[in-house]
């Protein structure tokens, strides 16, 4: 399957933003430390809380992409998800926007995890984290937090955006966009 | 009963985010401290886990569990709260448990993810601010 992530990230983003960086390919353990944590150590050397910020929520969706992409390439003999991502910035904010294939049932249940997080209070979504932290762990210690980590982290609303691509798959992304100071 | 051996790693921040480890049986200092974003989270933590269980069951002497954790991925989190529970619950029966956590005091998050630990574990934990 083909799919022009590229444009379709930037039709998500809109044209107010500058794009900065971007990258498509497999996101596995090496790439995001070697490659795009320095890149987006780059992009924000200036601001150190937005880069503590998007530093947090980077690893925590990079590593989903890389878990849970239906596209999947070939790293060092193993099946990575593969997606795509642009850092932006603003002249007041500085974001990245992630995404990948996902898979009709797994882009529902995406879905649904999304509104509760998007409907809960600060102190709500705390107490769900706890809950979710003493479930028994996922594969690779899986934690189950991701997403409430994210939304805890930036202080928002879960940004998401998607678009069908065919009858068994739809491309999902999310946007993350903090003040520079 | 066999000696409890020190576990000593050094820890990176190259190829992975490794923390630096150094738990003592003599002292029952431990602390764990830099980044956590590891390749196998699981593989990680577990002898570390097991060295605590060990250390509260067999050793039983005074612990000071120290963490200097600038960053920590998710599943280290479940990682970190399966090793307080340990010392919850020898604490609870009857053992002295110290615990820092040590965080830069500008990270709001990260004070607010001690104090979800201290609620979950029912541990006191010393929070420790630290100027970056």
């Amino acid at each position: 399957m083909n799919l022009d992530k590229e444009n379709i990230l930037k039709s998500f983003l809109g044209n107010k933003v500058v794009v900065i960086d971007k990258y498509f390919g497999a996101f596995d353990r090496d790439i995001i430390v070697k490659n795009l944590i320095p890149k987006l150590n780059t992009i924000t050397k200036k601001y150190f809380i937005a880069q503590r910020k998007l530093t947090y929520v980077f690893i925590e969706l990079a590593q989903n992409v890389g878990f849970y992409s239906d596209e999947k390439k070939e790293v060092n003999n193993k099946n990575i998800g593969a997606g795509g991502l642009l850092f932006f910035e603003t002249p007041e904010t500085l974001g990245f926007i992630i995404g990948n294939l996902i898979n009709n049932k797994a882009f529902e249940v995406l879905k649904h995890k999304t509104q509760i997080i998007n409907n809960m209070s600060r102190e709500e979504l705390r107490k769900l984290k706890r809950q979710q932290r003493n479930l028994i762990p996922g594969t690779n210690g899986n934690a189950h937090i991701g997403l409430i980590m994210v939304a805890l982290t930036v202080k928002q609303p879960l940004d998401i955006f998607y678009k069908k691509i065919n009858d068994n798959f739809n491309f999902f992304a999310i946007k993350v966009e903090v003040n520079k100071n | 009963m066999a000696e409890l051996e020190d576990i000593v790693i050094e820890g990176s921040h190259q190829n992975f985010f490794t923390p630096k480890v150094n738990f003592n049986a003599k002292t029952g200092i431990c602390e764990i401290s830099g980044e956590s974003f590891l390749e196998n989270t699981t593989e990680f933590y577990k002898p570390l886990i097991d060295w605590l269980r060990t250390y509260t069951t067999e050793i039983k002497r005074p612990i000071a569990f120290i963490i200097k954790l600038s960053y920590y991925n998710t599943s280290t989190s479940r990682a970190l709260l399966d090793m307080l529970n340990i010392l919850k619950e020898y604490e609870d029966n009857g053992g002295e448990v110290t615990v820092n956590w040590h965080y830069d005091e500008n990270d709001i998050d990260m004070k607010e993810d001690i104090e979800d630990y201290m609620i979950d574990t029912g541990l006191n934990i010393n929070l420790i601010p630290e100027k970056d």
